[in-house]
C-alpha cells in the first residue's frame, strides 16, 4: 500500500513536469518578443501549429522524428524572418499595428494550411513507443522526452542569453537601443535574429507536442492565451519568469485536475493568476 | 445605417417576391418546388463530420433530382455552414426559415447546434429533422429525429459489455449535455445488468493533457474506460490513452470511419464502437450507395454513420412529401410515420408517437490496421426517448 501511494505521487510529479514542460516551451519564444523585445505576436500559436505540420509532413515523406525536429525549427526560423523583415520591422514603434498584423498573419496561416491540408488531421508517429512500468504503474516513454527536451531547451537558451556575444547584443539592444547603436551594434539584425530564434522555438514546441496532441490547423490557438499568461504572471522579460510562470500555472493546474474537475480547476487556475498579478504587478520574477 | 439598409434590401425582396406570385398561379408555383435547407458544420472543430453530412445530402440530392424531383416537384437545395458553434447555427436557421422560407431545415450534428437550430424552427412552425444520434429527450411537434437514441445504441453496447469485457465502466466525457445524458444512460444499462459506473469525469473543450484524468482512472481501477469526447480533442485523449499503456480496453461509441485516419493504427487498435451503420456493412442497398459515393467522392473517402444516416433522411423525406401530396409541415409530419425508406441504414421508419426512428445497432472494434470489424448486429429497435409529443 504505500509503495502504491509513491507510485502515485512519483506520477503526480510526472504529469506536473509533463504540463510544465509544454507551458515552458511554447512559453518561451513568446518571453523573447514579448517580454523582452515588447512585440505582441498573435501569430505565435500559428507558429507552433507550423512546426507540429512540418513533422508529420516529413515523416509522410519517410523522414524519422528527429528529422522533423530539426526542419520544424529551420521553417521556423524561416518564417520568423520572413515576417520580420517582411512586416514587423516597419512596426516597432507601433504596438497597435504589430498586433493586428500578426493576427491577420495568424489568420491567412490557420486558412492557409486548413486550404492545403484539409480539415482532418495530421498524423505523426511517436520517435519512442510505449511506457516505463514503475510499482505497478506506468508512464509513457516518449513524455520522459518532451521533459528532458523541454528543460535542455531552456537551458540552453538561457546559455545564448547570458553567455554569448549576441545575448549580450540583445540585452544591451533592449535596455537601450539609441546607446546600443551608438556602440556599433546592429540593432536591425539582433531584432532580425532575436525574432527567428522566437519563432524557431515555437516551432520546436510544436513539434514536440505534436506525438501527444490532435495536429489540426487551429491547435496552437490554443496554446496562445496559456502561454500570455505564463509570462505575465511569470514576469515579462526573464526567462527565470517564464520558469516561474510555467511551474506556477502548470503545477497548480495539474494537482488541482486531480482534485476538482477540470472546468473548475481552470477556472481557480484563472483567479490565482489575478490574485499572483494583482499582488506582483510585475510578476513572479520580474526583469 | 446598416439596419436601415437591411430593411431596404428587404422590402425590395418582399416587392419582388409579391411580383413573382401575381406573375403565375400560385398553386403551381407552391406545387412546383420542395425547398430544403441544408445546414451543417462545415467549418470549425467538427468540420470533418460536417463535410462528409454534406457530400451524403449532394448524394442524395443527386438521386432525387436524377428520379425527378420529389412527387414531380423540383428540389431547390439551398447550404449554410453552422460554423460548430450555437449562434452561427441561429443565425444560419433563421436565415434559411426568414429569408430563403424553406419547407425544410435538414442537419445539424452536435446536441448544441440541433438544440440552437429547434428554438428558431420551432417558433417559425418550420419543419425540422435531426439526423444525428443523440442522448434523446427532444420531442418537439415539428422536429423529427431519425438518428438513434440511447436504448438503440448505448443499451446494446452495455449489454455487450457486461457480458463479455467487464461490469465496471468509467466515463470521460466533455462537460455538455451528449455526453452527461449519454453518461446517465450507460449507467442504467449497466446497472440492469449488474455492472456499475465506476466514475465520470466531464472535462472542458481545448484538454491538451490527460494525465490527470488517466490518473483517477487508475485510482478508480474499472473494468472498461469509456470515451465521449467530441472534435479534436478526441484525439488527443486517444493518442494520449495509448501512450500511457492503459489496461483498460477501450469503449468510443462515437468513433467512427472518419476518426480511423485521425490517428496511427496503433493508437487506435481495439477500440471498440457501437453505432447503427458501419461502411463494411455487406448488403445491396449499401454495396450501391458505397459505390455511388465513390465514384462521386472518390474511394478512399470515409464514409460513417452520421452522413450516411442524412441521406436516408432526405429519401424519407422525399416519401413522406409524396405520400402528403403536400409541403407543409404538419401534413408531411403526419405522412412520415406512414411511410419507410429501405438503404444502407436497412429499413427506417419514423414512430408517430414521438417523431423518432426504429433503428439496428452494430458494434465494431477497430483492427490492427485501423478498419472498424463489425462484431455484433442487433436488430432495429423501437426508440424509447423521455418524451413524447
Amino acid at each position: 500500500m504505500p509503495v502504491k501511494g509513491f507510485a502515485v505521487y512519483f506520477e503526480l510529479v510526472l504529469n506536473i513536469a509533463t504540463t510544465v514542460s509544454v507551458l515552458m516551451l511554447i512559453a518561451l519564444g513568446l518571453a523573447i518578443v514579448f517580454g523582452l523585445m515588447n512585440i505582441l505576436n498573435m501569430a505565435h500559436g500559428e507558429l507552433v501549429t507550423v512546426g507540429a505540420f512540418t513533422v508529420s509532413l516529413v515523416q509522410v515523406n519517410g523522414g524519422s522524428f528527429w528529422l522533423g525536429v530539426v526542419a520544424a525549427m529551420a521553417v521556423g526560423a524561416a518564417l520568423g524572418v520572413l515576417l520580420e523583415r517582411g512586416l514587423i520591422r516597419f512596426l516597432y514603434d507601433r504596438p497597435m499595428g504589430v498586433i493586428l498584423v500578426t493576427w491577420g498573419v495568424s489568420l491567412i496561416i490557420q486558412q492557409g494550411l486548413l486550404l492545403s491540408f484539409g480539415p482532418s488531421p495530421q498524423i505523426v508517429y511517436t520517435p519512442v513507443e510505449g511506457s516505463i512500468e514503475f510499482f505497478d504503474s506506468a508512464y509513457p516513454r516518449y513524455r520522459l522526452v518532451l521533459i528532458v527536451a523541454a528543460f535542455l531547451t531552456v537551458a540552453v537558451t538561457g546559455l545564448i542569453m547570458a553567455r554569448t556575444r549576441f545575448g549580450l547584443d540583445l540585452r544591451t539592444v533592449i535596455q537601450n537601443r539609441e546607446v546600443a547603436e551608438i556602440l556599433g551594434i546592429d540593432t536591425r539584425r539582433v531584432f532580425m535574429i532575436a525574432f527567428a530564434g522566437s519563432s524557431a522555438l515555437a516551432a520546436l514546441a510544436g513539434a514536440l507536442v505534436a506525438p501527444m496532441t490532435k495536429i489540426v490547423p487551429t491547435m496552437g490557438a490554443e496554446y496562445l492565451a496559456p502561454s500570455f499568461f505564463v509570462v505575465i504572471v511569470g514576469g515579462a522579460g526573464s526567462l527565470a519568469g517564464t520558469v516561474a510562470g510555467s511551474t506556477l500555472i502548470g503545477g497548480l493546474r495539474t494537482v488541482l485536475d486531480y482534485q476538482v474537475p477540470s472546468t473548475l480547476s481552470q477556472a481557480l487556475v484563472l483567479i490565482a493568476a489575478v490574485l499572483v498579478v494583482r499582488l506582483r504587478p510585475r510578476g513572479l520574477v520580474p526583469a | 445605417m446598416s439596419k436601415l439598409h437591411i430593411t431596404r434590401r428587404t422590402a425590395l425582396k418582399g416587392f419582388g417576391a409579391a411580383a413573382g406570385t401575381l406573375a403565375m398561379p400560385s398553386i403551381l408555383r407552391a406545387a412546383d418546388q420542395v425547398k430544403i435547407g441544408f445546414i451543417a458544420p462545415l467549418t470549425g472543430s467538427e468540420a470533418i463530420l460536417g463535410i462528409v453530412q454534406l457530400q451524403c445530402y449532394q448524394l442524395a440530392i443527386d438521386h432525387l433530382n436524377a428520379a425527378g424531383g420529389i412527387g414531380g416537384r423540383e428540389i431547390i437545395s439551398l447550404t449554410e455552414d453552422d460554423e460548430t458553434n450555437a449562434k452561427s447555427t441561429i443565425d444560419k436557421t433563421r436565415k434559411l426559415v426568414a429569408d430563403d422560407n424553406v419547407d425544410l431545415v435538414l442537419g445539424t450534428l452536435a446536441s448544441f447546434e440541433r438544440t440552437a437550430a429547434l428554438s428558431v424552427t420551432s417558433r417559425a412552425k418550420k419543419l425540422f429533422i435531426y439526423p444525428t444520434y443523440y442522448e434523446g429527450g427532444d420531442c418537439s411537434p415539428l422536429l423529427v429525429n431519425t438518428g438513434q437514441v440511447p436504448n438503440q445504441q448505448i443499451d446494446p453496447l452495455a449489454e455487450y459489455l457486461t457480458a463479455n469485457v467487464g461490469k465496471s465502466v468509467y466515463v470521460i466525457g466533455h462537460d455538455y449535455i451528449w455526453p452527461r445524458g449519454s453518461t446517465e444512460q450507460l449507467k442504467a444499462g449497466l446497472e440492469a445488468r449488474g455492472g456499475s459506473l465506476a466514475g465520470a469525469e466531464f472535462v472542458p473543450f481545448g484538454m491538451t493533457d490527460f494525465g490527470p484524468s488517466f490518473a483517477k482512472i487508475k485510482a478508480a481501477n474499472p473494468d472498461i474506460v469509456s470515451f465521449m469526447l467530441v472534435a479534436d480533442d478526441a484525439i488527443t485523449a486517444v493518442k494520449q490513452y495509448h501512450s500511457f499503456g492503459m489496461k483498460q480496453p477501450l469503449v468510443f461509441h462515437a468513433w467512427d470511419e472518419v476518426s480511423l485516419g485521425a490517428v496511427t493504427p496503433a493508437e487506435q487498435a481495439g477500440i471498440l464502437s457501437s453505432q447503427g451503420y458501419f461502411q463494411q456493412i455487406d448488403s445491396p442497398a449499401n454495396n450501391a450507395f458505397t459505390k455511388a459515393f465513390a465514384e462521386k467522392f472518390g474511394a478512399d473517402k470515409p464514409i460513417n454513420y452520421i452522413g450516411v444516416s442524412v441521406y436516408q433522411t432526405a429519401m424519407l423525406y422525399a416519401k413522406a412529401v409524396e405520400k402528403a401530396g403536400s409541403v407543409e409541415p404538419e401534413k408531411v409530419v403526419a405522412a412520415i410515420s406512414q411511410v419507410e425508406v429501405d438503404g444502407p441504414i436497412g429499413v427506417m421508419r419514423v414512430e408517430a408517437g414521438n417523431n423518432h426512428a426504429v433503428l439496428p445497432n452494430y458494434l465494431a472494434k477497430v483492427n490492427d490496421s485501423a478498419k472498424l470489424e463489425i462484431l455484433q448486429k442487433n436488430e432495429p429497435k423501437p426508440p424509447v426517448t423521455s418524451c413524447s409529443l
